[in-house]
């Protein structure tokens, strides 16, 4: 694990391979280790960057409810970019990290070559009911530690996916959220998450987007699917993948499936630019 | 369907798809510029694609002269729709006899090669199988001097490295052999004896040279293509910028038995390539020591 000190804080992140750069953001209820299968797979041909949010060990876990907002994940990711003097990149956001990675793009489009979303957008839909939800999950966070986490990841019916396909990495994926911090994801949620804008009212933010978006989602996976869809649609350059039998977790349920059409989107993108160069 | 003039005079036909970094398929004997549509259809979404008829494959001129025919001349036919065409620098495609073209071409345009696919390589280079191999190639050109392209195909499809394809899909299998029955006798049985039968054998000079490539390459064979099975793995040990794939279940028509596993592993190497990260194998994998304990001195 390496650091950089960024907006007052330190990030914990990985760097791994050369080339080109690949830049991930991780998930909710996991940090830059739910990614290791794609990391492991893409640095053969990509410097592979990960790193973990505010609020996930050993990035620094602050306090204040306050220091979580969704503008802060953002500015976490540029700040980490100019740290290591990257001026563009591959992005890949999965989930939470997928509405970070959205968010940088509409914000630094330059920055964005190419960018790959997977099941972003929870919340986006049923809102009502998914806002009572959360706050009640960063409440018990904050009363009962990581359990509370573990017991809703249990009954999450977007997570029983993993569990039946690959039961090993449901319990490394239960076992690493052990390991992660109450006052980071209790903050997280009660933030970051909550009062995120649900992708719907990105709309005009998300035509403007002119770099090639790949948004992947799994069939079971309610809670994302209809904002995945408006995603693909609404960015100009768009393309939808729908994972059969799958849930919420593409990169661990998934993924040599996952990596190969990330792979192929990535090379298309490529090829584009070669492409551009020779014309 | 376009064509080029080489240099000799001989008019080449060729396919187009695509636009982008070029790939150059270059056909086997057993087929041509069509056994690759099942690539143009797949690349032609990312790079531009040439796929071409060699020389006494109609609708390319069929020379009637034997010493129109020879390695160094499709080496040279190669080059000429490249010059044609524009393209100063290529990903090479070839399968069978065509392997050996872009093989050729590699080590006599280096500069011009920027990666290559060696597949179903290998048919005569091990010197003691050279014998028997100029055999058959003199055997099958006589053959088709004697009987025809029908009855030269009925047999050529029933060989033991591609009833493999008449196995796993009946249709391609058929179309294949319908296209090697309505093929020029005279150019096939040429192509036999001014191409094949002269084919280098793998050492000495060739493998020398073949020593010192430093082209990013993929060699692709089938586990049940016997004649090129053990030479495709020699050359995956001679070039040091070279990996081995070997397809399970599969004989010497491998991109038509397997077009999807042959897009793939093409499209991954390429992809590789292009990002700047093939490199040569790591000499620590080259010792002689099985578990890694030093020799003694």
């Amino acid at each position: 694990m390496r650091y950089a000190s960024v907006n007052g804080i330190e990030l914990g992140y990985r760097d791994c391979g050369s080339g080109f750069p690949l830049v991930f953001c991780h998930e909710y209820a996991g940090d830059l280790r739910s990614l290791e299968r794609q990391i492991g797979y893409f640095s053969r041909r990509y410097r592979c960057i990960a790193f973990n949010y505010r609020g996930y060990p050993p990035s620094t876990v602050p306090d204040d409810i306050d220091a979580y907002g969704s503008d802060d994940l953002v500015a976490d990711l540029a700040g980490l970019l100019d740290h290591l003097g990257i001026t563009e990149t591959h992005l890949v956001g999965v989930a939470t990290g997928g509405g970070v990675a959205l968010n940088f793009a509409i914000g630094r489009p330059e920055a964005v070559r190419g960018l790959a979303v997977v099941g972003p957008g929870a919340g986006s839909v049923g809102r009502p009911a998914w806002l009572a939800g959360a706050q009640a999950l960063a409440d018990a966070i904050r009363r009962d530690g990581m359990a509370a986490l573990v017991d809703n990841m249990e009954n999450a019916p977007q997570r029983q996916a993993l569990r039946s396909k690959d039961p090993i990495a449901w319990e490394t994926f239960i076992a690493q959220i052990r390991e992660m911090s109450p006052v980071g994801c209790a903050n997280m949620m009660a933030n970051a998450l909550m009062r995120r804008p649900p992708l719907f009212e990105l709309e005009s933010e998300l035509k403007r987007l002119r770099m090639p978006v790949l948004v992947a989602v799994g069939d079971q996976d309610a809670p994302a699917f209809d904002a995945c869809v408006f995603v693909s649609r609404t960015v100009a350059d768009g393309a939808l993948a729908v994972l059969p039998n799958c849930g919420h977790m593409l990169p661990l349920e998934e993924p040599a499936l996952l990596n190969t059409i990330l792979g192929e989107f990535f090379a298309g993108v490529d090829a584009r630019r070669s492409n551009d160069g020779n014309r | 369907m376009p064509s080029i003039l080489a240099d000799d005079g001989v008019r080449i036909h060729y396919e187009e798809a695509g636009s982008g970094i070029p790939i150059v398929f270059v056909h086997e004997f057993g087929g041509d510029f069509r056994s690759h549509e099942a690539q143009l259809r797949w690349f032609s979404r990312r790079y531009r694609c040439v796929a071409f008829n060699a020389r006494g494959f109609p609708p390319s001129d069929v020379p009637d002269a034997l010493d129109a025919y020879s390695q160094e001349r499709s080496v040279a036919d190669l080059l000429n729709v490249m010059d044609a065409l524009g393209i100063s620098r290529a990903h090479l495609v070839g399968v069978s006899m065509g392997s050996f073209t872009v093989l050729h071409f590699a080590l006599a345009h280096p500069e011009r090669t920027a990666s290559m696919l060696i597949a179903a390589w290998g048919y005569g280079v091990d010197p003691e199988a050279n014998a028997a191999f100029r055999d058959q190639v003199v055997m099958g050109a006589d053959f088709i001097r004697a009987n025809g392209m029908p009855a030269f195909a009925e047999m050529y499809s029933q060989a033991p490295t591609r009833v493999q394809l008449e196995n796993k899909d009946p249709r391609g299998f058929a179309e294949f052999k319908t296209q090697l029955a309505q093929r020029s006798a005279m150019g096939a049985e040429l192509t036999m004896r001014g191409v094949q039968f002269e084919r280098d054998v793998l050492d000495g000079a060739f493998l020398k040279s073949l020593e010192a490539l430093a082209i990013p390459t993929l060699i692709v064979t089938g586990d049940e293509d016997e004649p090129s099975l053990e030479p495709s793995l020699k050359l995956k040990r001679t070039i040091r910028t070279a990996d081995l794939v070997v397809l399970p279940g599969t004989g010497h028509t491998l991109h038509l038995e397997e077009p999807d596993a042959f897009n793939r592993h093409l499209g991954e190497f390429l992809h590789q390539v292009e990002a700047g990260r093939w490199r040569a194998r790591d000499p620590r994998t080259m010792k002689s020591s099985v578990l890694g304990v030093e020799e003694k001195p």
